[in-house]
């Protein structure tokens, strides 16, 4: 199956497949889905199987289509520089995707804009592929200065947008391509993925994948960004803590938030930098809703509920039958609502002290 | 590959190769420069995938073993601008390349050449063959007629008719129309053909036939080579529809305007000084024997500039009003000293013509 390397996608793979199959390809595909399952590699292998010269069909129940992987136009798809194989993004120190990438403007990059590499003719292979990640974070004159060459793609022009939500996606542009859902990865394939990508133990492994929401993007940043050694100070120091030592832990979180910032920006705009701080801060939130979150579950659920901190399940165990669940449930509530402050850009400290304050009243029971 | 070259030959081809390298383009392989060698010639290649160059040198080559390297441009072609000696000698093991002349030693690090998407070469029949001088001209006469961020990507090229003996360049924006016409000078006609060229690899053509006496041109399915003398520019086409431009070229204009060109530019020129945003137009007021052009801004004031023109087909004074920056735009890529402006009604638009050989519509604008 050519789909086979996409793993744990199987309607996403399914759809692609039988689309290839019947040589009934849409001229644009909106793949949606979280961050970091699959959607760039599944958009990888519809190019690459598109753009191959001597395409090897299999029939069967489920008749299948895949890249011969030695045409011309294969070794360059492998070798990342096929040239009508155009992959565009969002740039690391833009909130979102302008204009200029769009269509040629003065500030333009060098090289195609999107539009231009949907509309040229193509190069060398019989069709051309424009993959345009963050499609979703196009502003309003970027989207609409795409919308009449999304429109009215020639023939032979495939599109494919990558997403992670339709909300912000234009109508317009919404209703035009074809829909293709990606969903969240089972935990234990992130976990194996991840040991074995970073060299980190099974446990270690474990414990980041419940925290990646099924995203190996989301699981290999949180390896990046030690956010390990940051849950071992929070989970020691926060059962205990009170009002005054709340503010400490708030001050090591926004400490850790911003030294990683620091360290895994690249462009050295300040643009780049917040938003990886606000990314941190929005993971430290998680771990702290993620204990309420257990206890819930844990309340209710009982012995085999499913945790994000299995193992501190005594820890989880002891608030779970300390507070109420009503209370939980609030507290959980507020830690999502921190979220979405974080990203209403709301005082980044103050935010964070709140936060921590409110955990450290909530777990006040806990306390001799 | 082993090459023994005259410095400033290489040199020179490789910073005509550079024009069009992408130094900044996320596929490393498209950073560099490709160097292929028989026997008989060197060819240096380069791609931005919009328009490619492929420069074939025969004279001071002394090719001891043939081959082919991928190197990264902007280095290699500082090197070889900054050596002074007469030879270099040109290495290539596997990827990696040795440019030695008597006192300096340079080993590259370059890429895998089959990573190169491939340019397409100058086919060996069916080419057609202008003067360099005439095509720069009517280059020169069409391109900025083209639509800039037009959401009609076709408008944003360059049309090119090859019928018979006949060459046409045809570029509008909607507001104006350019066609420029041209005598083939030989070469096998291919019957009637045409292709959209992006503006950006017009001004590649315009530039780089500057020394050439005579270039060849084949349109093909997917490309436009343009050849002169070593050099061949490749560009990919447009895949769209260009507008039916016969029908936008008016033929029932009954009055007639002769007016001296440079005149016609400066008094332009004056009369657009009092003009703004909101009342971008000239008034162009026709008697028998005279031209008053007259501009008004709100605020700003009222200009009135006056030259000597022959005016036929009517008796009456005729009043008919244009953007200015359109009439300048033209009257300055004219080369004879005389036009003809061709008018019919205030509303119906105007028709410069110089010769047989150049056709200008522009759309009247109102004024109240």
């Amino acid at each position: 199956m050519s789909f086979a390397e996409l793993q744990h996608q199987p309607s996403a793979a399914a759809a692609l497949e039988a689309a290839l199959a019947a040589e009934r390809v849409p001229h644009a595909f909106i793949f949606c889905g979280p961050a970091g399952v699959g959607k760039a590699l599944a958009a990888r292998l519809l190019a690459r199987t598109l753009l191959c010269e001597r395409p090897k069909t299999g029939r069967g129940k489920h008749p299948t289509v895949a890249a011969c992987g030695s045409c011309p136009q294969c070794l360059l798809c492998d070798a990342g520089t096929h040239p009508d194989l155009n992959w565009f993004a969002k740039p690391a120190d833009r909130a979102e995707l302008p204009i200029s990438l769009v269509t040629r403007r003065d500030d333009s990059p060098q090289g195609l804009t999107i539009n231009e590499s949907v509309q040229l003719k193509p190069m060398q292979a019989a069709c051309r592929v424009t993959v345009i990640e963050d499609a979703e974070e196009m502003n309003a004159s970027a989207a609409n200065a795409f919308l009449k060459t999304f429109e009215e793609s020639p023939q032979g022009s495939y599109l494919v947008l990558l997403v992670t939500s339709l909300d912000t996606l234009l109508p317009t542009i919404r209703s035009r391509g074809q829909l293709v859902r990606f969903r969240s990865l089972p935990h234990r394939f992130v976990a194996d993925l991840l040991a074995r990508d970073t060299g980190l133990g099974a446990d270690e492994a474990a414990v980041l994948a419940r925290f990646s929401e099924g995203s190996i993007q989301r699981a290999a940043a949180l390896a990046r960004s030690d956010f390990l050694a940051l849950r071992r100070d929070v989970l020691a120091a926060l059962p205990a803590a009170g009002r005054a030592e709340a503010l400490v832990i708030a001050d090591a979180v926004m400490e850790w938030a911003s030294r990683q910032a620091g360290e895994q920006q690249t462009t050295g705009k300040k643009v780049e930098e917040n938003e990886l701080r606000r990314t941190h801060l929005k993971r430290a939130l998680d771990l702290m809703g993620s204990l309420l979150r257990d206890a819930l579950v844990a309340a209710t659920a009982g012995p085999e509920a499913d945790l994000i901190n299995a193992d501190a399940t005594p820890l989880v165990q002891r608030i779970a039958q300390r507070l109420a669940p009503d209370a939980l449930e609030r507290g959980l509530r507020r830690m999502i609502e921190y979220q979405t402050y974080v990203d209403r850009n709301v005082h980044n400290a103050l935010l964070i002290e709140n936060a921590c304050l409110h955990m450290a009243d909530l777990l006040a029971p806990l306390r001799p | 590959m082993k090459v023994v070259c005259d410095r400033s030959i290489l040199s020179d081809a490789f910073q005509m190769a550079l024009g069009v390298v992408n130094a900044r383009s996320p596929k490393p392989a498209l950073q560099c420069v490709k160097i292929e060698s028989t026997k008989k010639e060197v060819r240096l290649l380069a791609t931005d995938l919009e328009v490619g160059i492929r420069v074939s040198l025969t004279e001071g080559m002394d090719v001891s073993q043939g081959g082919e390297a991928l190197l990264p441009g902007d280095r290699v072609g500082a090197i070889l601008k900054e050596l002074t000696s007469e030879k270099v000698t040109l290495a290539v093991e596997e990827t990696s390349a040795v440019l030695e002349t008597e006192d300096s030693r340079f080993a590259i690090m370059g890429d895998n050449p089959a990573s190169f998407p491939s340019v397409p070469d100058f086919g060996k029949d069916g080419a057609t063959e202008l003067e360099a001088e005439a095509l720069r001209g009517m280059i020169r006469r069409t391109i900025f007629a083209t639509a800039r961020e037009a959401a009609r990507y076709a408008l944003n090229g360059v049309l090119w008719e090859i019928d018979g003996k006949e060459v046409r360049l045809v570029a509008t924006d909607g507001h104006r129309l350019a066609l420029a016409k041209g005598e083939c000078k030989g070469g096998k006609s291919a019957g009637k053909v045409s292709a959209i060229v992006p503006t950006k690899a017009m001004q590649l053509i315009e530039r780089s036939i500057q020394d050439a006496e005579t270039v060849e041109v084949q349109i093909g399915e997917k490309e436009l080579l343009v050849k002169a003398g070593r050099v061949v520019i490749y560009s990919r086409l447009v895949d769209g529809h260009f507008p039916k431009y016969e029908d936008v070229i008016p033929k029932d204009s009954d009055k007639k305007a002769k007016l001296d060109t440079a005149a016609m530019l400066s008094a332009v020129r004056k009369a657009s000084l009092l003009t703004n945003e909101e009342s971008r137009g000239v008034k162009l007021t026709f008697r028998a024997k005279q031209l008053v052009l007259s501009s008004r801004a709100p605020e700003m004031g009222e200009a009135k500039v006056t030259m000597a023109a022959e005016f036929e087909g009517t008796d009456d004074e005729f009043d008919v009003a244009f953007n200015p920056y359109f009439l300048i735009d033209v009257l300055k890529v004219v080369a004879g000293e005389t036009v003809t402006l061709q008018l019919k009604s205030a509303n119906k638009p105007g028709l410069i013509r110089e010769g047989n050989h150049y056709v200008h519509v522009i759309m009247p604008v109102n004024i109240l």
